[in-house]
């Protein structure tokens, strides 16, 4: 009776982390909305190709972008950043150029957002990723494993 | 019932000519009589009986670790075989402007890729470039 009242629990509680990351206001950017799909560089992993950096779901966008879109997409996520457990953001000449956000603080359930900008290789373009990931890890964590590198 | 008839009955038996009453009887005799005139009887009957529940006993734990060897290999089957194989629900997956590859070691270099240019205080790799290069 208790393994079935769990399992419910479970399958009740599936659809809610399966579209955690449909109810963010960066989703948009992910699904074209911002810069269209030909432009993108879209990852998506999820499983255990990840488990080696505590993670369950890695999705990620890249892209060179406008000002217009630049705004845009900027927008979107200090808007997230706004319901975010934990932030830190760096805000450069009136510019977003980067935001790690942790916007779920719960073990096991973690879900982070993460933008970076710089200037693009070509012309007057910015480089832009942003960075969807959920998992048992840590912002600090990741961080350490990728600055160590 | 007399030695003679329990003789005769033997005699029956070597025959193949008891019914299994008969034959019931005569093992319940041989198991409390103790007249040594019977001792040769009892002693192959004995033998056989002791074989059959041997073969029994060993039959039974051949069964026994028959199962147990099937229950231990599926087992090493279901923990071994889902850790190596890819769960269905796992997907790696990269769109490179509209171009789809599901070439594991692509899609994995790009998170690393990714990942660094993100937390690394010096600008990583030319991920921009790298894909160029892997896509055209």
């Amino acid at each position: 009776m208790k393994k079935t009242l769990i399992l419910f629990t479970l399958l009740l509680l599936l659809p809610i982390a399966a579209f955690s990351q449909e109810r963010l206001r960066s989703n948009a950017v992910f699904e074209g909305r911002i810069v269209p799909k030909d432009r993108l560089v879209e990852t998506f992993v999820k499983g255990d190709y990840l488990k080696d950096y505590g993670l369950s779901l890695f999705r990620s966008v890249r892209m060179d972008v406008d000002d217009a879109e630049l705004e845009r997409i900027s927008a979107l996520v200090l808007r997230d950043a706004a319901d975010a457990a934990s932030k830190e953001t760096e805000v450069e000449h009136n510019r977003l150029r980067y935001a790690l956000i942790a916007l779920e603080p719960d073990p096991g359930n973690r879900c982070f957002l993460c933008f970076q900008s710089r200037p693009s290789a070509e012309g007057d373009a910015t480089s832009v990723i942003v960075i969807y990931m959920e998992g048992d890890t840590t912002l600090t964590n990741l961080k350490r494993m990728f600055t160590t590198k | 019932m007399t030695q003679d008839y329990w003789k005769s009955l033997i005699e029956k038996y070597f025959e193949a000519e008891t019914t299994p009453e008969e034959e019931l009887a005569l093992r319940e005799f041989l198991a409390r009589t103790d007249d040594p005139a019977f001792d040769e009887v009892r002693a192959v009957l004995g033998y056989f009986s002791a074989q059959r529940s041997r073969r029994a006993a060993r039959s039974r734990v051949r069964t026994l670790t028959g199962f147990v060897a099937a229950a231990a290999c599926l087992a090493l089957v279901a923990v071994f075989g889902h850790s190596l194989l890819p769960r269905p629900d796992d997907t790696c997956v990269i769109y490179a402007y509209g171009e789809k590859s599901t070439d594991t070691q692509v899609v994995l270099d790009e998170v690393n890729n990714t990942l660094t240019t993100l937390f690394s205080d010096n600008q990583g790799p030319d991920v921009a470039a790298q894909l160029t290069e892997l896509f055209n």
